[in-house]
């Protein structure tokens, strides 16, 4: 893979915004893309350090594109930075830069690790028609539930949520509202990305996954899922990560 | 000379961060380790922005120091009520982990901060709280009348930044005598060297302190090359450790 660190002066965080691009060595363009959605806490060279998707796309013939998010809670904060529309911005700024990057629903797939989870699924249900898939790994999807389980003091999450997010009332009915606005799609009839999402056994946000499943299950909204042996880390996510992007990938476009 | 680009999650931030080194080739032959000039950005500036707008290779040399560039953000180098410890940061958690990496002097002659804009107020912040930590400060272009409830001060995006960083109540006596630069002033039992570089606040706050320690140097602003008037002013007072 070549790597390329952008920096650029971001309009939605109001200072230098940066993001990476890793390019196949073993294709040609326009390249399928995946774009890497970082956890909490993190930046772009979390997911590239501790896994091996650089490897898994490589051999996919994709380009990947990570973009740095402030944080990782993807979302404009009530706090904070603008952070998914940084994200939104960098999805627009890549390709324009890098014009071998394909912007086709059939060659785009996001994927979210832990908090990343959430700002994957929340663009998938803003752009529909954008991504043909996206997956999670042990993702808080529905941060409307999140945001009440801390309320409740029954989330070990602290202050920063908050911050972040302000209430469940206050996310409830934004763009952030996966659920709200996976309904929404479905009542509009519009086409979906296909869906995965993956987690521990031991994960400690593994009852929000399951519920998450459920919740598809009842709407008869298709999730390919996979519950791995081990805790909230990549040693659990990473065996799965393989199989997630063959199934997101294979066959034609749904 | 090496310039050196570090990423990755340091305490107490506990989030991933960068800074940007500039380091000499050699060693002092004395054995030495080091004298090192910490160079604090402005607001929302990566790390390596201040390699941008000064010469920071040639400043190394004239300095004869490494020059180590932090980043903060939207922080004002505070600990911030929502948001990160930045100035925890940048007084212990980066001084202890560059000294443990690289040969930089801990000695509180050979270590020098100047900041430039939001890196001013940092720096000036720094040289009334940890006098002890560098013999000289710098500051320029920082708004040394943050807490000023003039109408420059009162938008809603400055006042969200504030309360981002102070709290809610962020114009109070208690955060005025920690962090209001004039308040601060007039507090001030020890006063180290420094150099100041604005306007008529900063006029106002360099008078206070010169009267406590007459190593205080006042440089008026005249908005053409200010920073690298002061940069090169403030290696000149440096030059006598």
């Amino acid at each position: 893979m070549s790597l390329f660190t952008v920096k650029f002066e971001s309009e939605a965080l109001g200072g230098e915004g940066e993001f990476a691009v890793f390019l196949p060595r073993n294709a040609q363009p326009p390249y399928k893309t995946l774009w890497l959605l970082h956890g909490a806490f993190g930046d772009f060279s979390e997911t590239i350090q501790y896994s091996s998707v650089l490897m898994y796309a490589e051999q996919r013939g994709m380009a990947v594109v990570a973009p740095s998010s402030y944080m990782g809670v993807y979302t404009d904060m009530v706090y904070g930075e603008n952070g998914y529309s940084f994200v939104k911005e960098v999805l627009e700024k890549a390709p324009k830069l890098f014009s071998c990057l394909s912007t086709k629903r059939e060659d785009s797939y996001l994927m979210g690790i832990s908090m990343g989870g959430h700002g994957t699924f929340k663009l998938a249900m803003e752009f529909p028609e954008r991504f043909r898939g996206a997956c999670g790994f042990s993702s808080p999807v529905d941060m409307v539930f999140t945001m009440g389980l801390l309320e409740s003091g029954n989330h070990g999450g602290g202050h920063e949520l908050f911050d972040a997010f302000g209430s469940s009332d206050m996310y409830r009915d934004t763009v952030g509202d996966v659920i709200g606005n996976l309904k929404k799609n479905l009542e509009e009839g519009k086409k979906l990305p296909r869906m995965a999402l993956c987690w521990g056994d031991k994960d400690h946000a593994g009852f929000e996954d399951e519920r998450i499943r459920k919740i598809f299950d009842e709407l008869g909204v298709e999730l390919y899922s996979r519950v791995g042996p081990g805790g909230h880390n990549f040693d659990t996510w990473d065996p799965m990560m393989e199989e997630v992007l063959d199934h997101l990938m294979e066959g034609e476009d749904d | 000379m090496a310039v050196i680009n570090f990423r990755g999650n340091l305490p107490p931030l506990n989030n991933t961060t960068r800074f940007t080194m500039v380091a000499p080739d050699i060693l002092p032959e004395d054995g030495r380790k080091w004298r090192v000039l910490w160079l604090l950005g402005d607001d929302g500036r990566f790390s390596d922005d201040m390699l941008r707008r000064i010469d920071a290779e040639a400043l190394s040399v004239r300095m004869n120091a490494a020059i180590v560039m932090p980043e903060g953000l939207h922080s004002d180098y505070e600990n911030m009520v929502r948001g990160l410890p930045w100035y925890d940061y940048v007084t212990k958690g980066l001084p202890e982990y560059i000294r443990s990496i690289f040969p930089v002097s801990d000695r509180r002659d050979d270590n020098f901060v100047f900041g430039a804009g939001m890196g001013g107020l940092g720096a000036f912040r720094m040289a009334l709280r940890d006098p002890q930590s560098a013999c000289a400060f710098g500051c320029c272009g920082a708004d040394l009348d943050v807490f000023s409830d003039d109408e420059s001060h009162k938008s809603p995006d400055f006042v969200h930044r504030m309360q981002t960083i102070y709290g809610d109540d962020f114009r109070n006596d208690e955060i005025k005598r920690t962090s209001d630069p004039l308040t601060m002033a007039e507090n001030a039992e020890t006063v180290p060297a420094m150099l100041i570089c604005g306007g008529s606040a900063a006029a106002r706050i360099a008078g206070v302190l010169s009267r406590k320690n007459d190593e205080v140097t006042y440089i008026p602003e005249s908005g053409q090359n200010d920073l690298l008037t002061s940069l090169y002013t403030f290696a000149r007072i440096v030059d006598r450790w």
